[in-house]
Formats: structure tokens, C-alpha cells, sequence
């Protein structure tokens, strides 16, 4: 029983990593809010492969409120590159109304349970613990 | 017995899993390496290096744009070369909403930990923990968030106490003496928290933020209860591609029944993010605390180099 649960883990990570690969995210890097035109956030995304990194801006009708700076978005590839033929200008890497989504993967950083922050404070050698206390004891 | 407990375990996650999308489990494990200068918290000062082993698996059981319901586990063990060792195994369900087109996130947990302390005993205890969370997003730099949280302890191992009286002697000569007895007290605590932090980001590359809490902490054992009021902030900054800052700093102001006691924290991280998914740090963190009696004031610094790597 143990060894099949030991197993059925293993080939959980193992298509983990395989849709990892064939998703991308991208770092916001700023957001412009113009009262007389549409939002446009300037977005770094990082190439799953090579490593390497490129700015795009997006154009978009409404840009959420919880899509902050430094926010992980997701971004669907093929939607991006479809949508590059109504760029206004495929030079600068201007996009139009690419879908956005927060990247709640966990992959990047975000601790939508909140377990990892308090085991780092219950972990990080003592203080903040919690772990007692000393009145009365000596 | 044990058989049947790992069984229906084991029984449970595999409904778990084969119910929850197989794509979607996140994992973090980190090692550290390091020396604390007063692992015990005391005047005594006793120092010893030390390694951090920890875990953490987060397995969404039903997810969606604007909500999941995750399960997760995680476990660290701690071990001082010159001292012993400490452990901490947490397991828990939390459930998240994304409400008001993005506005407000909230967060509601459930988990049981065991805490074993084979430095300081009296410390080991099994605790439940429940909490929630609501933050509300002004726009693209400013939040704010208010948690809320309980947390019942029960500790495994009773107190031994002893206290010192006077007695008049039975003959009633005016012969009077002084006595010592020993008894030993469960341990049993429930603490409140409640806080909030406001979160400012100057630039994509640049953050602060500030927090502040209450702790009340109802303990059985009449010296240990308290409550707390804390200030907290923190700083991050992202110095390069790969290099990223951290700075925070705390001061909590602690109400004991005998007394006040004191306390600050300063602490910095630098992270190296070498892939998306492994970063190497280096930590360190000092506190200063005062109290009423010199035995419970001490200093303290930790300093520690690990690595951590997520998927």
C-alpha cells in the first residue's frame, strides 16, 4: 500500500514538470492607467527554455486590482502570438487584449495557503517560534 | 493498530489525489546551515551550530480562477550539533476566494502540528490552529491585510514546579520554617491573534510593508500568559535579474502578570535565484529582549546559508 502511494507521488511530480514546461509566466513590471484611454501594463516574460528575458507592453480594456507590481501573471503562448496581428506596433511588442490571469501556482513564490511563511518563521532557528516560553523556570 | 492508521492514510490521500487535478502539486524543500548563539532563549547562552531540513507539498483538491480548496502538509527538523534537535510536522486544509473581480482575497486554513523539543521538553506540545485572512487591494501598489487567527496547544509533558513557602511548626512554639514542594501542572494554552499590514510597492523591483498585532495567550500555566502587541516591517528590494534583498525589523512589548518584557528583531536575506525554481540565501537575524528578572533577558543572532528549491 505504501509503495503504491510512494509511486502514484512520483508520477505526480513527474507530470508536474511536464506542464510546467508548456506554460509561461510573466512579471509585471508596470501598469498605466489613463482616465481618457485604455490600461497598459509593460510585462517581463522570461523564456522556459533558454532562460532569457523580453519586455512586452499589453494594451487591455480592464487590468484587475489584485494584478499588482511584481505580480506573476499567466499567460496563454498561443493566444499571445495570435493576437500579435492586431498589434499596433509589432516592433515595440505592443499586444492587445491578451488574456491575463494571476499565476497562483505556487512555482513562483505565491503562498496562497500561508503554510510556507509560518513554517519559515517556525523554522528560522528560534525566534519568532513561538516555541514557549522560559517564566518561571529557572 | 498503527497498521490501520497508515492504511486509512494512505487511503486517503489516494482518493485525494486521483480526485485533484495530478498537475497542479507544488512542493518546496529547504536546507540550511548555520549558528545560533543562544539556542535556548536564556542568560545561559548556550550556542551551537545547526541544520534545517524542510518540506512543504501543497496539493490543490479543487481549483479555479476565483477559488481552490488546497490540502497541505509540511514538516522541519531541526537539528543543534551540540544540543539536540527539534521537529515540527503540520498538516492542513485551506480554502481561498478571489471576490469582487479581484478586489478582496480571502483565505480560511484548518491545521494540526506536533512540536518535539528534545533540547527544552517542557516545550513539546500538539496544537490546532485556525485562521483567516482578507486582503483588499486599493490598486496596482497598495493592499492592506487583516488575519485573524486561534491557536490551541495542549503540551505533552507536565510542568514540574516547585515552590518555596513558609510553615509554622504543629506545636505552635513559634518555631517557623521554610518548605520547598514539587508539583507537576498540565500545560494547556489558547492564543488569539489578530493583525494588520498595510503593503506599499514603490516600483515592481521595490516593496515595504507594516504590520500590527496583538497576541493573547491564555495558559493554564498562570506565568506564561501574556498578550502582545507587535510592530513589524519589512523592506525587499530586487537588486539585479537574480539578486533580491530582504530586510524586516520588529519591536513586541509583552504583558506578563509579573511584569513587562521587551523585544526587538533586526534581520537582512540575500536571495540568488539561479533557476526559477532553486534559490541559495544567507540569513541573518539578531534579537535583543528585556525583562524584570536578568535570567529571562538575553540576546540572540542567528546566522545561516541554505538553499531552496520549488516546483
Amino acid at each position: 500500500m505504501r509503495s503504491f502511494l510512494v509511486i502514484l507521488i512520483i508520477l505526480n511530480i513527474l507530470s508536474c514538470q511536464a506542464a510546467a514546461a508548456q506554460s509561461s509566466s510573466a512579471r509585471v513590471l508596470n501598469i498605466e492607467r489613463n482616465a481618457s484611454a485604455s490600461p497598459t501594463m509593460t510585462l517581463e516574460i522570461t523564456d522556459p527554455s533558454s532562460g532569457t528575458t523580453r519586455n512586452i507592453q499589453i494594451i487591455t480594456d480592464h487590468i484587475p486590482s489584485d494584478i499588482q507590481l511584481n505580480s506573476r501573471i499567466q499567460l496563454d503562448i498561443a493566444a499571445q502570438q495570435s493576437d500579435a496581428a492586431n498589434a499596433h506596433d509589432n516592433a515595440t511588442q505592443l499586444y492587445r487584449g491578451t488574456a491575463l490571469r494571476l499565476d497562483m501556482s505556487g512555482i513562483n513564490g505565491s503562498d496562497k495557503t500561508g503554510v510556507r511563511a509560518r513554517m519559515k518563521q517556525a523554522s528560522s532557528g528560534g525566534f519568532g517560534s513561538q516555541r514557549g516560553s522560559h517564566r518561571g523556570r529557572h | 493498530m498503527r497498521q490501520l492508521v497508515v492504511t486509512a492514510i494512505a487511503t486517503v490521500a489516494m482518493v485525494l489525489l486521483a480526485l485533484a487535478p495530478v498537475w497542479a502539486i507544488n512542493a518546496n524543500l529547504d536546507l540550511s546551515l548555520g549558528y545560533n548563539d543562544n539556542v535556548d532563549e536564556t542568560s545561559a547562552q548556550q550556542s551551537s551550530a545547526f541544520t534545517i531540513y524542510s518540506f512543504a507539498v501543497e496539493q490543490p483538491i479543487y481549483t479555479s480562477a476565483n477559488y481552490s480548496i488546497t490540502g497541505y502538509a509540511s514538516t522541519y527538523y531541526r537539528d543543534h550539533l551540540r544540543l539536540g534537535d527539534q521537529w515540527q510536522a503540520t498538516a492542513g486544509l485551506a480554502a481561498w476566494q478571489r471576490l469582487l473581480n479581484g478586489r478582496l482575497h480571502a483565505t480560511l486554513f484548518a491545521e494540526l502540528s506536533r512540536y518535539a523539543d528534545h533540547i527544552d521538553i517542557d516545550d513539546e506540545r500538539d496544537f490546532i490552529a485556525l485562521g483567516s485572512s482578507w486582503q483588499w487591494f486599493f490598486n496596482e501598489k497598495l493592499s492592506t491585510t487583516f488575519a485573524l487567527s486561534y491557536e490551541d496547544s495542549r503540551y505533552r509533558n507536565k510542568i514540574e514546579r516547585s515552590t518555596t513557602g513558609a510553615q509554622q511548626n504543629s506545636n505552635n512554639r513559634g518555631q517557623a520554617g521554610s518548605t520547598t514542594s514539587r508539583s507537576s501542572m498540565q500545560r494547556d494554552d489558547t492564543m488569539w491573534l489578530l493583525s494588520t499590514t498595510l503593503n506599499y510597492r514603490f516600483s515592481a523591483d521595490t516593496e515595504t510593508g507594516l504590520t500590527i498585532s496583538y497576541r493573547d495567550n491564555d495558559s493554564t500555566l498562570r506565568v506564561e500568559s501574556y498578550t502582545e502587541t507587535g510592530l513589524e516591517s519589512h523592506w525587499r528590494y530586487r537588486l539585479a535579474k537574480q539578486w533580491r534583498l530582504e530586510l524586516w525589523g520588529s519591536h513586541l512589548w509583552q504583558e506578563y502578570r509579573y511584569g513587562q518584557e521587551r523585544n526587538w528583531l533586526a534581520a537582512t536575506r540575500l536571495n540568488w535565484q539561479a533557476t526559477d525554481a532553486l534559490t541559495l540565501y544567507i540569513q541573518l537575524d539578531k534579537q535583543w529582549h528585556t525583562a524584570p528578572r536578568n535570567a529571562d533577558c538575553y540576546t540572540e543572532t542567528v546566522s545561516q546559508c541554505g538553499v531552496s528549491w520549488s516546483y
